[in-house]
């Protein structure tokens, strides 16, 4: 009886985390379907989410959820320069030169993390981060539920934002087809630009909703990354509600995997689907439809 | 004539890093080591990027992975150290040869992904796994050899490293890496078997950055995952090669010499050094896309032609 | 007791998704024959020697080689049994030096090094590399690098020789010494394919010609009769079909107001010249796409561009659009210099390009594949535009809602003609709208297209259907090669002998046009 209850409270568990981790790997998802780019500062532009959680309500003392819009708009406003300046320049050059560009933004920014906050080992504390939430018998952590609704609704935002509005139509153009896009008018450049800002607003968005369920170092950003990238070989390249679906399917198994193995082995979980993804599906990450 | 001039040469640059440790205090001795292994890490990956294109993140699985076969040998069985240094390259080479036909089928990009995503699960096995000493790792049960004697064994694997490399340029199949990288499908029309190439490069590499975990692994005197499988190695290892100059034959050794004399100048401070390795990456990767090693080499070229009116 | 042939090829298909590139496709090549291969552009002629080389993968049929069959071989070890190929756009191992180019393609022969090394030398030697080969081939201008391509696949020591374009690109004098080249080689007992427009190589090297249309093999022969054959004219004239006579200025007409002219918005007065190119220059990578063209468009004209395979037609299309840089030369677009603008900035100036191959926004439903083009425009205006391209093409409304290549090739066709228009812009460049579509749905197009001339709009007709596009052009260029060859009324060049001859060329001698 009791084993069922956490059975069950661990599936829900890892369906909840799921609709997080889809959030934190939507950005990483967009950016390589419309920039052909595999971000590799990703990662550390989550842990960036989860400082600037951390340091609002350090500073203001208002709940991080609040903030969420601006920490959105912030993360989008400094992504926007960094892509234009750094990033753009080799685009086109060769296929290593912006990733080798994004690796290097990602090595800077977590050692510079690391001389600002210390390496010392964050979690953003609220009333919520750590009460837990009965429901029919089931435990699960109260703030599971808060981020999964709010990456939920983050989620079919971006899915609106993709399929209602002229700049979703514009990046599913450039996504597809950037010459022809350019031909019929679109500015390709910026459209790349505001891919890429969308991805970093994501990214903060998710990073404070991780920081409030876990804790949290500068040196955090490779799992993340390597978590998200999981989470986008499964669900398809650019595709809003396959990477929603993959999020919650790699959520739950990690819980299983964690419950099972033992909670050390859960992030492995996450790259051994990654490994066998990538060894059955030869095209790796292309995406399927032409 | 010019090979024989480089051999010489060769030979003496080995025969005087053997000598040095007679000659240098404990820093510089211990500087000397690093920098060592910081050469012989980037020659492999310089090949296995700069020439056959596949640019790994994943150095630190076949450190590690070297690192801790070499105390799991020297701890539990009798064998000599050299014999355990080239046994541990040898499960550098299975480990690249069992990843391969996964990471294979990834090209370019997703390559890079796949490698950093094994490195990183490797790190999770060796962290959980109770057989390999968990989070806290496995110590050498005897005590690690003199520091001379480590710069001994790092220059002789890093002579042996170079010399294979002279025969490998030597060889026909070297042209054939360059192919690969160049245009793998053009490399194919040609005749070139680019999947066993690129498996074959793979695991001599990665046999190299084992060799060189086992000898990093003597020196600790103890393996422990978030250091041995860390992506410190990785980043590091790029790092040189890249600044260096990815497919000249300098570049690893000019790569080695900046990352590490700056890290030692800022060895008070290393995150600010990895930062300013970041820094060094973009701006290389922006401006000079052939390193330092092919920024120097275009300078001399324009100084020479510069200079030949007048001589 | 016949010999086996070296190469043959049974009821080869490919399919890409839904299109047929080449369609049960069967070939025998006989040990020592040297076989031509002609057809329009997107004929398959490309496919077909991906698939007898390995790097394409047929959806049926079989590939035997020297009595072995070879289908299920990739491209290495086809190579390794003795098949060369040399690719349209020279694709030389460019950090690598020239002879290192040759080593490559040595790997897989056990010969001790100094004869392998002597047999370096010696193809060097008849391509004329020798004096280059130590050079890296990144700085080989074309015609060597169109050499080195030829060199790499003779190192191999190829028994059959692949040969696709090796002409494209080249001038006169160079195209004699590569026919000296290439009857070399067959002399040494080499079998080889060659895939090519410039139809004197096809002449003066060929045993046999097969002519390839829509992925299917029209007819095949001695290369006099065939190239000769009104058949083969009309293949590459596109006199193969009647026209349909159609009145186009009925209802239609009116419709397709709101997409021309300067009603709804202010626009600036329009100049007199819409486009105009004075020596304009440009390259694919080293390759010359189009060698000081000049041409102009003035307000209300339609102009058709002209010429065979290879000739430039596309690049000049990709040229005013944007997106094939323009190098040497002005361009002016409504009297403002265009020549470093991006492909958004010159839609911005009133021109619009319906791509070659349609491109298509997949992802897009139809009605947003119309409504990407009209940029920066009032809600009110994109309705009326969409009315008005609706009553153009009625299907377009009907499936509206429908993803844009859920539509049959000619009704996306009319998406790409009704997503140039959106626009509302004051030239529209169509580039190749026939290219593998019936007869009756070219019909259908011309039909609109004509009803836009009524109303109005400047075209520039890029067009290998000759007589379709002289139907309805005001004026003509003809090119050859990257140059113009020809121009004139549409009547003039229609009349004009040496158009035939561009296309076909001469009947036996040489060609009088190429060498003027």
């Amino acid at each position: 009886m009791g084993g069922s209850a956490v059975i069950a409270g661990n599936v829900i568990s890892g369906l909840l985390l799921g609709g997080m981790f889809a959030l934190c790997a939507l950005g990483l998802s967009l950016v390589l379907g419309v920039l052909r780019l595999v971000n590799l500062a990703h990662g550390v532009f989550l842990v960036v989410g989860a400082y600037a959680g951390f340091y609002w309500l350090h500073e203001t003392g208002i709940d991080p959820l609040v903030g969420l819009p601006v920490i959105a708009l912030a993360a989008a406003l400094v992504a926007a320069p960094v892509y234009r300046l750094l990033i753009h320049p080799v685009m086109g050059r060769t296929a290593e030169a912006p990733m080798m560009t994004t690796f290097g933004i990602a090595v800077i920014l977590e050692n510079l993390f690391v001389l600002v906050f210390s390496a010392d080992t964050r979690s953003i504390e609220t009333s919520y981060s750590t009460a837990a939430l009965t429901f029919l018998g089931v435990t699960v952590p109260r703030i599971y539920l808060i981020g999964f609704v709010i990456s939920v609704s983050a989620i079919l935002g971006v899915h609106w934002l993709l399929e209602r509005s002229a700049f979703g139509r514009d990046l599913r153009a450039c996504a597809q087809d950037p010459v022809a896009a350019a031909t019929v008018g679109v500015n390709v450049t910026r459209v790349q630009m505001a891919t890429f800002a969308l991805g970093a607003a994501c990214a903060g968005v998710g990073g404070t909703l991780t920081g409030l369920a876990f804790a949290f170092t500068p040196t955090s950003g490779p799992g993340y990354l390597l978590n998200s990238f999981a989470v986008v070989v499964l669900g398809g390249l650019g595709d809003v509600f396959g990477t929603l679906i993959a999020g919650i399917a790699i959520g739950m198994l990690q819980s299983l995997g964690g419950m099972v193995f033992g909670d050390g082995y859960r992030d492995l979980v996450a790259l051994v689907i990654f490994l066998l993804v990538l060894v059955v599906r030869p095209q790796g990450l292309a995406p399927s439809r032409r | 004539m010019n090979r024989a001039i480089g051999v010489f040469g060769l030979i003496c640059l080995v025969g005087a890093l053997l000598a040095a440790p007679n000659y240098l205090g404990d820093y510089p001795t211990e500087v000397l080591f690093r920098l060592l292994i910081g050469v012989i890490l980037a020659e492999a990956w310089n090949v296995l990027a700069g020439e056959t294109g596949l640019v790994s993140l994943g150095t630190s699985s076949a450190v590690g992975l070297g690192a801790y076969v070499m105390i799991g040998l020297l701890n539990f069985t009798a064998v000599p150290i050299g014999v355990a240094i080239v046994l541990a390259a040898v499960a550098g080479a299975l480990l690249a040869i069992l990843a391969a036909p996964g990471l294979m089928r990834l090209r370019g990009l997703y390559f890079t992904v796949g490698t950093l995503s094994l490195a990183e699960a490797l790190r999770l096995v060796m962290i959980n796994g109770e057989r390999f000493g968990g989070a806290t790792g496995l110590f050498l049960n005897r005590d690690s050899p003199r520091m001379a004697t480590l710069v001994r064994i790092a220059v002789a694997l890093l002579a042996g490293a170079w010399a294979a490399l002279m025969v490998a340029r030597r060889s026909r199949i070297w042209v054939t890496l360059r192919a690969v990288r160049d245009d793998e499908d053009v490399a194919a029309q040609m005749g070139v078997r680019s999947f066993r190439v690129k498996i074959a490069v793979f695991a001599a590499t990665s046999a190299v950055m084992a060799a060189a975990g086992a000898v990093q692994a003597l020196k600790l005197g103890a393996v422990e995952p978030y250091g041995m499988f860390g992506l410190g190695w990785s980043v590091n290892t790029l790092a040189m090669a890249v600044i260096g100059g990815l497919g000249e034959p300098l570049g690893a050794v000019i790569g080695a010499a900046v990352v590490i004399v700056s890290g030692e100048w800022l060895s008070d401070y290393p995150q600010a050094h990895l930062a300013l390795t970041g820094v060094l990456l973009i701006v290389v990767t922006r401006f000079a896309p052939r390193g330092i090693a092919g920024l120097s080499g275009i300078l001399w070229a324009k100084l020479r032609a510069h200079r030949r009116p007048l001589s | 007791m016949s010999v086996a042939p070296l190469l043959e090829a049974r009821g080869l298909v490919k399919r890409y998704g839904g299109l047929v590139a080449l369609d049960d496709f069967s070939l025998t090549i006989g040990s020592g024959r040297v076989i031509g291969i002609v057809g329009p552009n997107g004929a398959g002629k490309s496919t077909l020697v991906g698939l007898l080389g390995g790097a394409i993968k047929p959806s049926a049929g079989r590939v035997l080689f020297a009595g072995r069959d070879v289908t299920s071989l990739c491209a290495a070890e086809r190579a390794r049994l003795g098949i060369g190929r040399t690719y349209q756009i020279p694709r030389p191992f460019l950090d690598l030096t020239v002879e290192e180019n040759l080593e490559v393609a040595q790997c897989s022969r056990r010969q001790p090094r100094d004869s392998l090394a002597r047999r370096r030398t010696e193809i060097l030697e008849r391509c004329e590399l020798a004096a280059v080969r130590s050079r890296p081939a990144r700085q080989l201008p074309l015609l060597r690098r169109k050499r080195l391509e030829l060199a790499r696949a003779l190192a191999l020591e190829p028994r059959l020789l692949l040969l696709d374009e090796v002409g494209a690109g080249l001038v006169d004098v160079e195209i004699a010494a590569l026919i000296a080249l290439i009857s070399s080689i067959a002399a040494g007992g080499v079998s080889i394919l060659i895939v090519e427009h410039i139809l004197p190589i096809v002449r003066q090297c060929c045993d046999e010609v097969a002519v390839l249309n829509f992925g299917k093999k029209l007819s095949e022969g001695l290369p006099a009769e065939v190239l000769g054959s009104e058949a083969v004219a009309a293949v590459y004239l596109g006199t193969a079909h009647t026209v349909i006579e159609t009145d186009f200025r009925g209802a239609a007409a009116s419709a397709v107001g709101p997409l021309v002219g300067d009603g709804g918005q202010a626009v600036p007065p329009k100049p007199a010249q819409v486009l105009c190119l004075d020596r304009v220059s440009a390259f694919h990578g080293q390759l010359p796409a189009l060698r000081e063209v000049s041409l102009h468009v003035d307000a209300g004209e339609v102009v058709a561009v002209l010429g065979a395979n290879g000739a430039g037609k596309t690049s000049l299309a990709a040229l005013i659009s944007g997106v094939l840089p323009v190098r040497g030369g002005a361009l002016t677009i409504a009297g403002e210099s265009a020549a470093h603008l991006r492909p958004d900035r010159i839609a911005a100036l009133g021109v619009a390009h319906c791509m070659e191959g349609r491109r298509i926004f997949a992802d897009l439903s139809v009605e947003q594949n119309l409504r990407i083009a009209a940029r920066a425009v009032a809600r009110a205006e994109v309705r009326r535009r969409l009315d008005a391209v609706h009553e153009l093409f009625p299907v377009l409304a009907e499936r509206g809602a429908a993803p844009g290549t859920a539509l049959s090739g000619g009704e996306q066709q009319m998406l790409a003609i009704a997503r140039a228009l959106m626009a509302r812009p004051r030239l529209v460049v169509f580039d190749e709208i026939s290219l593998g579509l019936a007869p009756i749905v070219i019909a259908r197009l011309y039909q609109a297209l004509a009803a836009l001339k009524h109303a109005g709009l400047a075209m520039l007709i890029v067009e290998q259907d000759v007589d379709r596009a002289l139907h309805l052009a005001d004026r003509a260029y003809v090119l050859d090669r990257g140059s113009i060859a020809l121009e004139g009324s549409a009547a003039a060049v229609r009349a004009d002998p040496r158009l035939r001859q561009l296309y076909v060329g001469g009947a036996d001698e040489g060609n009088p046009v190429l060498s003027k």
